[in-house]
């Protein structure tokens, strides 16, 4: 039987009706056309599938779009204010931090929820918050550049 | 959109066959001034769509932004084998290079008879004719070709612009690709949606060759969302509304299957590829290697073993087709269209001029998207279904039925005289295919015409023979390659079989400079004869940059050295790691590369690809073999084979060595070749274990361990 839920996707007010089995990586994909969330694995291994659920990195693939009635997702469309890219957007962008592109939105994604908890972690803490999020173009010392970069470029803009 | 894709030709009147020859069939200038390339090359992420448009660009003085650049699209390009073996810019840049100089070329002499003018007086600059010293008489490219294509003016080749001039090759003119990829719009072929579209779902044999009986869909049939499900041979799938239907009605299906007698499993490999093969190819033979060992004061002789290998990317396998009567449209993750194209025909039994196939965007290859799996999928569930149908596989089925790199098998001998140089050198190489083969396997009658013109076969597989001859000085030296069937399905993953046979090779040069008590660096210089420039500058540029210095014994930190010969391109390698004495744990701490790879199109997408290769190579000579048993693959999740994490990648740091009057050659791939090699040198450096197997697992380094009590 479906059952109701309210979600917010960035920004906006959702009422859906989900299976019970649906999980919130297809609810964003297949019914609110959101593919920018991508699902590498569907069983939990390689964080290809992260959004932001208040502010906290899960992967998509293990949640039931039920579990998170009422609260407020962030996908990667959600990031770009106004068409202007988010910094961390921008310094993928500026390092080169992809290849593929495959792995970037959930990693860009899990990176936010890093630097606005610590908005100035060492490359350790950046290599340990986002080693659930596999890149096999193996751009990893590019990932944590782009990182580092965007928490400094966010810190002098004030930014969050 | 994308789904517009095919009408694209039609729009810019192109009509197959494209002769390579006509510069028309590369390119075309808009009336509005635009320059569309066409490419039977993908973008896979390797930086392909920005680094053609940079050579066009140089060529034709037009400016960058206003080239478009359509790749893999079959109708609209030129034919073309694929996106594999470093070739997207060692292949297009002569191509399209000398397409671009004969566009400028051409667009002069129409000018010039426009004007009247000798085309001596004339320019090309900036997307325009101009008239030398008089800059206000210009025309626009666009104005001259009206958007069609240019007539055969010129009788002999063009000039081409000299590498002093170039402003934008070598430049890291930034991806255009890109900006779609962080902001979540690039559509993969898992993303895309077409009006009308169903959801595909197969019906996997519960063990590797399990033959089905007469599938009974009664049940299925009546499951909620089911459109269609079929048979057709060995295949079974199923169609319905949401893939979750799909995947829920297979369990509906009531067939059985008949198992074969499995009896190899992964440690049998080894004993299997030797006994399989035959006598093997002489690839090279010279001097008299029996006289060589003779001479020689000390002789070393030694095995080494690599497991199946797994693509293990990220994207999984994924495509969507629309077969009606008048043809078959595919839209799929693929770096080889064209053989998808013959594929699907070959299985709708339609003429190839009648199936399209169209890229998505690529969430990566490295050899796993050579084959198109989920295209055939979804061409036979579309044709059953009569409309769009999408396949996407599981994580699960693609570690399961996608093919691997095969495992390989060396014997190999080495002789040095008193002074430490070469004598003698004897290697035999024993694997499964990497080219070819994989199709077969995958529910398609073989194609073995095709197969044989694109130079497969058992006896002479490119791709076990690569990069297979010792890189020093050995006057009398014999290697062959034995091609031996492989039990599980195979492809070529990144640089084929050159890795395992860097690792034979340079972990048995190591061990023979320890032999004649030399470092390990300095008994390669010294095996090298004069004219290996091209070695001996990547060798020198690596250990400079690392610091290299003789080890000082086993202290638990090590560095280790390797090179090699791939795609064309020189690459050397220092690795250092450190090993856990008690668990046998092995970290790669840091990495130094120095490649030449001729003439350099994007100096930052090289360094790209390199630091790729080098984490692919690390992960997976530390972590990356595939299991199998009775018929199982016993580790096909992410879990149970482990890629590198941000937490396992080692620091990087990269030479480019420059050498712009060279050719542009491979650079995808040649950075994975020597570290397999490098790591296990470097381990032995660490803690005097010398791991002749890969993955080189913790267990296999405590064993491998001097004064270790098994
Ligand atoms: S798709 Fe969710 S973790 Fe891989
Ligand atoms: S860029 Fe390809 S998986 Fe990360």
């Amino acid at each position: 039987m479906p059952r109701t839920i309210h979600l917010t996707v960035n920004g906006h007010k959702h009422e859906l009706a989900v299976e019970d089995n649906l999980t919130l990586a297809s609810l964003l994909r297949h019914h609110l056309g959101l593919t920018g969330t991508k699902t590498g694995c569907e069983e939990g291994h390689c964080g290809s599938c992260t959004v932001l659920v208040n502010g906290s990195p899960l992967y998509s693939c293990l949640l039931l779009a039920t579990a998170v009635d009422g609260q407020a997702i962030t996908t990667i469309e959600g990031l770009a204010v106004d068409g202007k890219l988010h910094p961390l957007q921008q310094a993928f962008l500026d390092e080169e931090a992809l290849q593929c592109g495959y792995c970037s939105p959930g990693i860009i994604l899990n990176a936010k929820a890093l630097l606005d908890k610590n908005p100035h972690p060492t490359e350790d803490e950046i290599r340990y918050s986002l080693s659930g999020n596999l890149c096999r173009c193996g751009l990893y010392q590019r990932i944590v550049r782009a990182v580092t970069n965007a928490a400094h470029s966010m810190a002098a803009k004030g930014a969050r | 959109m994308r789904q517009d894709i095919f009408e694209l030709a039609g729009k810019l009147g192109r009509n197959e066959p494209f002769d390579p020859e006509d510069m028309n069939s590369w390119l075309l200038i808009g009336a509005d001034n635009r320059v569309s390339v066409f490419s039977g090359k993908v973008e896979i992420g390797q930086g392909g769509r920005t680094a053609l448009a940079q050579i066009v660009a140089e060529e034709m003085e037009s400016p960058f932004d206003s080239i478009d650049v359509y790749m893999g699209i079959t109708g609209l390009v030129p034919f073309d084998r694929g996106t594999h073996g470093s070739w997207t810019i060692r292949m297009m840049r002569p191509a399209l290079q000398k397409a671009a100089a004969s566009v400028r070329e051409t667009l002069l002499l129409m000018a010039a008879e426009r004007w009247n003018l000798p085309p001596e007086q004339l320019q090309a600059r900036d997307g325009a004719i101009s008239v030398r010293g008089d800059p206000t008489r210009k025309i626009a490219y666009g104005e001259l070709s009206q958007g069609k294509p240019l007539p055969k003016k010129l009788t002999g080749p063009p000039a081409t612009k000299p590498v002093e001039q170039y402003r934008l090759i070598g430049r890291n003119v930034p991806r255009v690709d890109l900006p779609a990829k962080v902001t979540g719009k690039a559509l993969y072929a898992a993303d895309m949606k077409l009006p009308g579209m169903l959801h595909g779902k197969m019906l996997r044999p519960p063990s590797l060759g399990a033959k089905p009986g007469q599938a009974d869909f009664s049940a299925a049939r009546r499951q909620p969302g089911v459109i269609a499900a079929i048979q057709d041979g060995d295949y079974i799938g199923v169609v319905a509304e949401t893939e979750e239907q799909a995947e829920a009605a297979l369990e509906h299906i009531k067939v059985s299957y008949k198992e074969p007698e499995y009896n190899i499993s992964t440690e049998q490999i080894w004993d299997y590829l030797k006994a399989n093969s035959g006598e093997g190819l002489v690839i090279k033979e010279s001097g008299s290697p029996q006289h060589g060992f003779h001479l020689a004061e000390k002789i070393l002789k030694a095995t080494y073993k690599a497991a199946y290998l797994c693509h293990a990317v990220i994207e999984r396998e994924a495509a969507i087709a629309d077969v009606t009567g008048d043809g078959a449209k595919i839209w799929i993750t693929t770096s080889v269209p064209f053989g998808v194209r013959s594929d699907v025909a070959l299985v709708l039994c339609m003429p190839e001029a009648k199936v399209q196939v169209a890229p998505t965007e690529i969430g990566g290859g490295f050899g796993r998207k050579n084959v198109g799996d989920a295209a055939i999928d979804a061409a036979r569930l579309s044709r059953a279904a009569g409309r769009p149908v999408q396949v996407v596989w599981s994580r699960e089925e693609d570690f399961t039925w996608g093919p691997y790199r095969s495992a390989a098998f060396v014997e190999v001998q080495g002789g040095i005289a008193k002074n430490g140089a070469l004598t003698a050198w004897e290697y035999h190489v024993y694997s499964g295919p990497h080219v070819g083969g994989a199709r077969a396997r995958y529910g398609m009658p073989p194609d073995v015409k095709r197969e044989r013109a694109e130079g497969h076969g058992p006896r002479a597989d490119s791709g076990i023979s690569r990069a297979v001859l010792p890189l020093y000085n050995i006057p009398n030296q014999i290697t062959v390659a034995h091609a031996s069937p492989s039990p599980l399905r195979t492809t070529s993953l990144r640089s084929l079989g050159a890795p395992m046979n860097c690792f034979a090779q340079e972990c048995l040069i190591d061990e023979l400079a320890e032999a004649a008590g030399m470092d390990p660096v300095q008994f390669r210089l010294s095996n090298l004869t004069d004219k290996d420039t091209g070695l001996r500058g990547v060798i020198e540029a690596a250990t400079r940059k690392a610091c290299w210095k003789p080890g000082k014994g086993p202290t638990g930190q090590g560095r280790g050295f390797a090179c090699s010969l791939d795609s064309d391109s020189w690459i050397a390698e220092v690795v250092e790691v450190e090993v856990d004495r008690a668990t046998g744990k092995v970290r790669v701490k840091r990495v130094v590369a120095a490649q030449d790879s001729g003439l350099v199109i994007n100096p930052d997408g090289v360094h790209s690809q390199m630091e790729s290769g080098i984490v692919m190579g690390c992960s997976a000579t530390l972590n990356e073999g595939i299991q199998f048993k009775n018929g199982h693959i016993l580790n096909a999740s992410y879990l149970d084979y482990p890629i590198f994490t941000m937490m396992d990648a080692p620091t990087i740091e990269l030479v480019i060595v420059p050498n712009p009057h060279m050719p542009a050659q491979g650079a995808g791939e040649p950075a994975f070749v020597p570290i397999p090699a490098a790591i296990a040198n470097a381990i032995y450096d660490a803690v005097g274990a010398r791991v002749r197997e890969l993955p080189i697992t913790p267990a296999k380094v405590l064993a491998a361990m001097p004064h270790h009590p098994s």
